[in-house]
C-alpha cells in the first residue's frame, strides 16, 4: 500500500467486538448453543469494555440506526 | 493427509460422536462459496482455536471441515458439546480474558479466510447439533446467500471513528448563533440572582446547538466516506470512546472496494481537513461484519 492509502491501526479491542458481537449470518437449525445470547456473555463485555454505558447499547445493538448508501 | 481429504466430509453420521464416543457438535465460522482450496482451509486451520478452549488446553482441536451445498460450503469446526454445555460456558465467560480469546479466535479464522477469499461471517459462537441443518439451511438459503457472498468479492470492511475536538465545536457555534453570545454577555453582566437564570438558559442553548450541530458534522462526514464506499453503515456511538478533550461524533463500517481503498483513504482525510477540529482513525481491513447480517430459515 502506498503513502496515499489507509495505514491500518492495530484494531483495537473495540473495534473487533463492534463486529464480532451481535453481527454475522445464522442459519436455521438445531442450535445447541449461542454464546452470544448468553447472559454472561455481557458480565465479560462489561469487564473488556470498561465504562459501563455501553452496555445498555449493546443489547440493543438492533435498533441502531442504519444508513445504507447505493451498492455499487 | 492433507487438507483436502478432510475437507470434504461424509454426512452420514449427521449427529455425530467423535472417536470416544462424546456427542459432537458443529462451530459455524461462515459461508464461503463452494471449492474453496486446500491451501485456504489450511491457512485458517494454523489459526489457533480457542473457541473450543478446552480442547485447545489440550492441544486437540479438530481440523476445519467444508459441508458443501450447492455453490456454497459452511466452514465449520466439530467440537465436543460438552464444551459448550451451558454451565461449562457460563464458568468460561466469567472470565474476560477467555471470552475475548474466544472472539480473538473467531475473528482470525475468519480473516484467514477472508484475505484469500469470500467469506460471510457466521453469528459468533453459535454451535448446530446436526451437521444436516446447516447443508438444507445452505440449500433453502442459497438465493440469499450466494448474491451477498458475490458482492464481498474482493471487497472489505473498514471501521471508521470520527472525532470532534470539544473546544472548536463550542467556540464555532458561540461564533455562529449570534443567541448564545448575547446570553453570553448577559449572563456576564447579570445580578447573581438572575445570572443563575441565565447559566441554566445558556447550558440548556448549548447543549441543544451542539447536539444539532455534532449530528449535522457527523452526516456530512459519513456522506463524503459513504461516497467511496460500496456500503456504509452507522453505529451507534458510545461514550466509551469519548475522553475529556473530544467527542466521538461518528463510529461507521463501511464496505470498501479493494482496489479503490486509495481513494476512500483519501476521502477519510479530506473529510477529517475539512471540519475544523476533526480526527480520524480506521481499522481494517475486517472480514463483512456489519454488511453480512441474515437469517436463513431452514428447508420447509
Amino acid at each position: 500500500m502506498s503513502d496515499a492509502a489507509l495505514r491500518v491501526q492495530e484494531a483495537t479491542l473495540l473495534d473487533l467486538l463492534d463486529r464480532v458481537i451481535d453481527n454475522g449470518v445464522v442459519l436455521a437449525g438445531d442450535i445447541t448453543i449461542s454464546v452470544a445470547d448468553v447472559d454472561l456473555i455481557y458480565l465479560g463485555l462489561r469487564v473488556l469494555l470498561a465504562p459501563v454505558e455501553r452496555l445498555p447499547e449493546l443489547a440493543s445493538r438492533a435498533d441502531a440506526p442504519r444508513m445504507e448508501v447505493a451498492r455499487a | 493427509m492433507s487438507a483436502a481429504a478432510s475437507a470434504l466430509i461424509d454426512l452420514s453420521p449427521l449427529a455425530a460422536a467423535d472417536a470416544g464416543g462424546a456427542p459432537q457438535g458443529w462451530y459455524l465460522y461462515g459461508i464461503t462459496r463452494r471449492g474453496t482450496p486446500p491451501e485456504v482451509l489450511a491457512a485458517a486451520n494454523d489459526v489457533q482455536a480457542v473457541d473450543t478452549a478446552a480442547a485447545v488446553s489440550r492441544g486437540d482441536a479438530a481440523p476445519l471441515q467444508l459441508l458443501e451445498c450447492g455453490g456454497l460450503a459452511a466452514v465449520v469446526r466439530p467440537v465436543t458439546l460438552a464444551e459448550f454445555n451451558i454451565d461449562v460456558l457460563k464458568e468460561r465467560l466469567r472470565n474476560a480474558s477467555t471470552l475475548e480469546a474466544m472472539v480473538r479466535s473467531h475473528d482470525c479464522v475468519i480473516d484467514a479466510i477472508h484475505a484469500r477469499r469470500a467469506i460471510l461471517p457466521a453469528k459468533f459462537g453459535v454451535v448446530y447439533s446436526n451437521a444436516q441443518d446447516i447443508v438444507s439451511a445452505l440449500r433453502s438459503g442459497c438465493d440469499t446467500l450466494l448474491p451477498q457472498l458475490h458482492s464481498m468479492e474482493g471487497r472489505d470492511e473498514w471501521a471508521v471513528h470520527v472525532y470532534a475536538a470539544r473546544a472548536v465545536v463550542r467556540e464555532r457555534i458561540s461564533a455562529r448563533i449570534p443567541a448564545i453570545g448575547r446570553l453570553r454577555d448577559e449572563f456576564a453582566a447579570a445580578r447573581p440572582g438572575r445570572a443563575y437564570f441565565l447559566e441554566r438558559q445558556l447550558r440548556d442553548e448549548m447543549e441543544s446547538a451542539t447536539r444539532q450541530a455534532l449530528a449535522s458534522l457527523a452526516q456530512g462526514v459519513f456522506d463524503r466516506i459513504a461516497g467511496a464506499a460500496v456500503a456504509g453503515q452507522v453505529n451507534r456511538v458510545a461514550r466509551a470512546a469519548d475522553s475529556a478533550d473530544e467527542v466521538e461524533i461518528l463510529r461507521g463500517a463501511f464496505l470498501v472496494a479493494r482496489d479503490r481503498i486509495e481513494h476512500f483513504a483519501d476521502e477519510v482525510r479530506a473529510a477529517a481537513d475539512e471540519g475544523e477540529g476533526l480526527r480520524c482513525e480506521c481499522s481494517g481491513p475486517w472480514a463483512p461484519y456489519s454488511f453480512a447480517s441474515c437469517n436463513i430459515e431452514g428447508a420447509q
